[in-house]
């Protein structure tokens, strides 16, 4: 006995629109890509439950604080007397400015209270303190 | 009259395209970091020549020592309290001030040689506890 074969629909997927769909998605990247400029030092930044999402990434400058006490900004070590009059450029170049500061979770009061007055100095005075959410 | 000569038209394939566009796709889907960056935001007060001197009623002092201890409660009441009781107290106290017609106003105060860590757990209590004006003692 033979089964008469169901004849099959064929229905193929148009892929015509491929091309354009991979545009949409790479112009999507290609607008949200922002490209790591630096690397900074290794530190252990403590959490907190109120650690919102920071807006403005491109805004964001990153200075990195371990417990010793060494301050990077943008893969450079400098010093805390150097800080003011570069965030103080920083500031010139972009008003908006936004610093984050990734300071190590067993580093010392004292050298906060330095670097926020260095950057009261600069009047770069939109800070954030880097925590990871709880 | 002449016959115009016919002019080829060169044909383009278009079918590498999506090829070529995948692979810049795949290079940025790379590249891109969608490292959400998080913290807790502050904005920090004028140069210190400039700042005042907080007299207003409904001041809420809190002190870190290098012991990492806490101090909390209006002036001259301060009383040693545990990091996690922190938010718990500072809404007691609000509602009181509150009830006074005051606003409530949290001055922190700590010495060099306590951690940053505490300080941040500190602040995130105070944020915790819904109150918006921070003083930063110096």
């Amino acid at each position: 006995m033979i089964a008469s074969k169901k004849k099959s629909v064929k229905a193929p997927i148009s892929t015509a629109s491929m091309p354009d769909i991979i545009f949409m998605l790479l112009i999507f990247f290609m607008v949200s890509t922002v490209f790591i400029e630096h690397r900074g030092i290794p530190v252990t930044i403590p959490s907190a439950v109120n650690a919102n999402k920071i807006e403005g990434k491109r805004n964001i400058t990153y200075c990195y604080i371990d417990m010793d006490k060494r301050i990077n900004v943008d893969d450079k070590m400098i010093t805390i007397k150097e800080l003011s009059s570069m965030m103080y450029f920083k500031r010139t170049q972009n008003p908006r400015v936004i610093v984050s500061l990734k300071i190590d979770g067993n580093a010392k009061n004292s050298i906060l209270d330095q670097v926020q007055k260095a950057l009261q100095e600069a009047d770069a005075r939109r800070i954030v303190y880097a925590a990871s959410p709880k | 009259m002449l016959k115009k000569p016919e002019r080829k038209v060169g044909d383009f394939d278009a079918s590498s395209m999506a090829d070529i566009t995948f692979l810049l796709l795949i290079f940025f889907l790379v590249t891109t970091t969608i490292s959400s960056e998080k913290g807790i935001k502050f904005v920090l007060p004028q140069k210190a020549d400039q700042t005042e001197g907080v007299k207003v009623k409904g001041v809420v002092n809190i002190l870190l020592n290098d012991d990492d201890d806490v101090l909390l409660g209006k002036k001259g009441k301060e009383e040693e309290v545990n990091i996690q009781q922190v938010r718990d107290r500072l809404q007691i106290l609000s509602r009181e001030i509150a009830a006074q017609g005051d606003s409530i106003i949290v001055s922190i105060k700590v010495t060099p040689g306590s951690t940053y860590k505490n300080y941040i757990e500190l602040l995130d209590q105070v944020k915790s506890a819904k109150i918006n004006r921070i003083s930063l003692a110096q």
